[in-house]
C-alpha cells in the first residue's frame, strides 16, 4: 500500500496535502527523507485530535497494567498451571512396547536406546512351533538430544510412549539427563487421562469392537436360554444385533 | 547556630542522600515492574525484594575497579564523584518544613541550586571525554548538548517563581506562597519539571545514555563502585529535582497543619513527583536526539517566556 503512494506524492510534487490526506503510514515513509516534512506531517495527523491525547493515552495503560495483578509466575514457590497436553517429557508403559524400533529409528536427533533379546515360548497348542519374542533389556532416552518434537509418541503403534507434564528433571551434568526406563515408567504414572471424547461423537474403535463382541455374545446367550424354554425365539437376536 | 545544631543539620542532610534516592531506585524497581505486568525483585531481603538496591551494591563493590589504558586516568576517576556531590550540595539548600526547616538558608537559594545541579552534568561530561571510547564521547557530547538546550528553559522557569514571589531565597518564596500560584504558575512548573527530567537524561530524554545505541554513553568504561556512583547520582537527581519542583511550584511545605507536618508534606509532594519520573519512564518511547533539540528550543522555551509574561502583568496588575 505504501509503496505507490509514495511514488504519487514525489511525481505529484505536492508533499504536503498529500501527506494528510493518505494513510499515517505513508506518512512514515516520508519521515526518512525530508527532515521539514517531519513537523508538517505531525502537525497535520494531530489536527484531528486534542494535543496530548496520545501521551495521555500511554500514561493511562501503564497506570491500568499497575493496578492489575502481575503475569508473572512465582514458580518455585508455586507450581505452575500447566495445560493437560503439556510436552514435559516422554513416558514409557512398557507392556505395550513389542521393541518394534520403529521410535528410535523415526527419532530425529537418535536420542533414544532400545536393548533387547529374544525369548522363546513354548507353542501354543501341543505339537506346534515355538515361539520366539523380544523382551525389553533397556530403554532409555536422552533428553539432553531430545528436541520435544513428539514423533515417537505419534509412530508408536502400541502406545507405549507418552507426553507427560512433568517438567522438574534438571540435572546438574549432562550426562545424568539420559534417564533409563524405570524413571520413563515412573513418569508414565503421571500422564494425564486423554481428553473426554465430544459428546455425538463415535466411540473408539477398540471400544466399538468390544461391544459388538459383548452385544453378539450376549444374544447367543440369550437366544440359547429362550431356545432352552422353546417360546418367543425370534425376538431375542433382533435386539442383540442392533 | 552551634556547633551541635549544625551537626544535627548536616548529619539530616547526609541521611536523607543516603535513604531517598535508594528508596526511589527500590520505588522504581517495583513499579516499573507492575507497570510492565511483572512483580520486579522478590527475593533479596525476603519481603518482596526490598533489600534488591543492598544487595547491588555488595555486587557492585566487590566488582573489578576497570580503568581503561587509553583513558585519562584522573578525570576518568574523578568523574562519578563530581556527578553525585553536586547534588548532596543542593540538599542542603532544599527547605522541608516551615520556620528554619532548612539546613542551610541562601539568600540567593535559586541561583545556588540551579548552578549546583548544572555541575552534576558535568560528571558525565568528563567521564566521556576521559573515556577514550567513541560511545562515551557521543554520550558525553549528547549530554553536553542537552544541558546547553535545557538549562535556559530551567532557569527561566524558576526566574518566573523568583519574579513572582520577588525573593530568590527558597525559604523566602514558600513564606509568600498562595495557593492560587498553582495554576498562576503551571506552564513554568511543567517546563522546570520536563527541563529537569531532560538534564538528568531521564527516558524519554536519555539519548545520552541509550543503551541500545551507545551502550550507556559516558557511563560505557565504568565499572563497579564508580558506576554504581553515577546511577546513585541519577536517583539523586530524581529527588533533588521533584523536591525542587514541590518546593518551587507545588508550595512545598505547605498544606493542612503545615506548623506540625510541613516536612511530611514536602516529602509526599516529592515522592509524587518521583513517581511521576518513573511513570514516564515506562510510559514513552526515548526521544531521537534532534527531536529532543527541538522540543527545547521551539516548545519549552518559549512556553517558560510566556510563563515570565504572564507573572509579570499578573505582578504589575495586582
Amino acid at each position: 500500500m505504501s509503496r505507490p503512494g509514495r511514488h504519487e506524492a514525489q511525481g505529484s510534487g505536492e508533499p504536503e496535502d498529500g501527506g494528510s490526506s493518505r494513510g499515517s503510514q505513508h506518512r512514515h515513509d516520508r519521515h526518512d527523507r525530508h527532515s521539514s516534512d517531519v513537523e508538517r506531517g505531525n502537525d497535520g495527523s494531530k489536527e484531528r485530535k486534542v494535543f496530548g491525547t496520545g501521551l495521555a493515552k500511554g500514561l493511562a495503560v501503564t497506570l491500568r497494567t499497575m493496578t492489575r495483578r502481575a503475569v508473572t509466575e512465582h514458580y518455585p514457590e508455586a507450581q505452575p498451571e500447566l495445560p493437560p497436553r503439556t510436552r514435559g517429557v516422554i513416558g514409557l508403559f512398557e507392556e505395550n512396547c513389542t521393541v518394534c524400533m520403529l521410535c528410535a529409528r523415526e527419532c530425529p536427533d537418535w536420542c533414544i536406546y532400545i536393548d533387547s533379546h529374544k525369548e522363546t515360548v513354548p507353542p501354543a497348542a501341543p505339537g506346534g512351533r515355538e515361539r520366539s519374542r523380544n523382551v525389553l533389556d533397556r530403554f532409555a532416552i536422552d533428553f539432553a538430544l531430545c528436541m520435544y518434537c513428539g514423533i515417537c509418541i505419534e509412530v508408536c503403534p502400541f502406545d507405549a510412549l507418552f507426553w507427560s507434564p512433568e517438567f522438574e528433571y534438571a540435572e546438574t551434568d549432562i550426562h545424568e539427563l539420559t534417564h533409563e526406563r524405570d524413571k520413563l515408567r515412573a513418569w508414565m504414572w503421571t500422564v494425564p487421562e486423554p481428553p473426554a471424547l465430544d459428546e455425538a461423537a463415535e466411540d473408539a474403535k477398540e471400544l466399538a469392537t468390544a461391544r459388538r463382541t459383548a452385544d453378539k455374545l450376549a444374544a447367543q446367550e440369550r437366544a440359547e436360554a429362550s431356545g432352552g424354554r422353546g417360546a418367543q425365539g425370534g425376538d431375542g437376536p433382533g435386539e442383540g444385533a442392533s | 547556630m552551634d556547633a551541635l545544631d549544625v551537626t544535627v543539620r548536616i548529619v539530616a542532610v547526609l541521611l536523607a542522600f543516603l535513604v531517598l534516592p535508594l528508596l526511589v531506585g527500590q520505588t522504581e524497581h517495583k513499579v516499573m515492574a507492575h507497570m510492565q505486568g511483572r512483580v520486579g525483585p522478590m527475593y533479596a531481603g525476603g519481603f518482596h525484594g526490598w533489600a534488591q538496591l543492598v544487595a547491588d551494591g555488595v555486587k557492585f563493590a566487590q566488582k573489578e575497579d576497570i580503568v581503561p589504558a587509553g583513558a585519562d586516568r584522573r578525570v576518568f576517576q574523578l568523574a562519578p564523584a563530581l556527578a553525585l556531590l553536586p547534588y548532596l550540595l543542593v540538599l542542603v539548600a532544599i527547605p522541608v518544613a516551615p520556620g528554619g526547616g532548612v539546613a542551610q538558608a541562601l539568600d540567593a537559594g535559586i541561583f545556588f541550586v540551579l548552578a549546583v545541579m548544572g555541575v552534576g552534568i558535568l560528571g558525565s561530561l568528563m567521564g566521556g571525554w576521559a573515556s577514550a571510547n567513541k560511545f562515551s564521547l557521543l554520550g558525553g557530547l549528547r549530554t553536553a548538548a542537552q544541558l546547553m538546550a535545557y538549562e535556559l528553559p530551567m532557569l527561566l522557569a524558576a526566574a518566573s517563581v523568583a519574579m513572582a514571589a520577588g525573593t530568590l531565597s527558597l525559604p523566602g518564596i514558600l513564606g509568600v506562597w498562595e495557593w492560587w500560584w498553582l495554576p498562576w504558575q503551571l506552564i513554568g512548573g511543567v517546563v522546570f519539571f520536563t527541563a529537569g527530567l531532560a538534564e538528568l537524561q531521564r527516558p524519554p530524554f536519555d539519548a545520552p545514555v541509550a543503551d541500545s545505541e551507545i551502550i550507556f554513553g559516558a557511563y560505557t568504561e565504568y565499572t563497579g563502585l564508580r558506576f554504581a556512583l553515577f546511577l546513585l547520582a541519577e536517583y539523586a537527581g530524581i529527588v533533588v529535582l521533584s523536591a525542587l519542583t514541590a518546593v518551587l511550584f507545588l508550595g512545598g511545605w505547605h498544606g493542612p497543619f503545615a506548623d506540625g507536618l510541613g516536612w511530611l508534606w514536602t516529602l509526599l509532594k516529592t515522592g509524587v513527583l518521583a513517581f511521576g519520573v518513573i511513570w514516564l519512564r515506562v510510559s514513552y518511547p526515548r526521544l531521537r536526539e534532534d527531536q529532543i533539540q527541538r522540543l527545547s528550543w521551539t516548545v519549552l522555551v518559549p512556553l517558560a517566556l510566556v510563563q515570565i509574561a504572564l507573572t509579570g502583568v499578573v505582578k504589575v496588575v495586582m
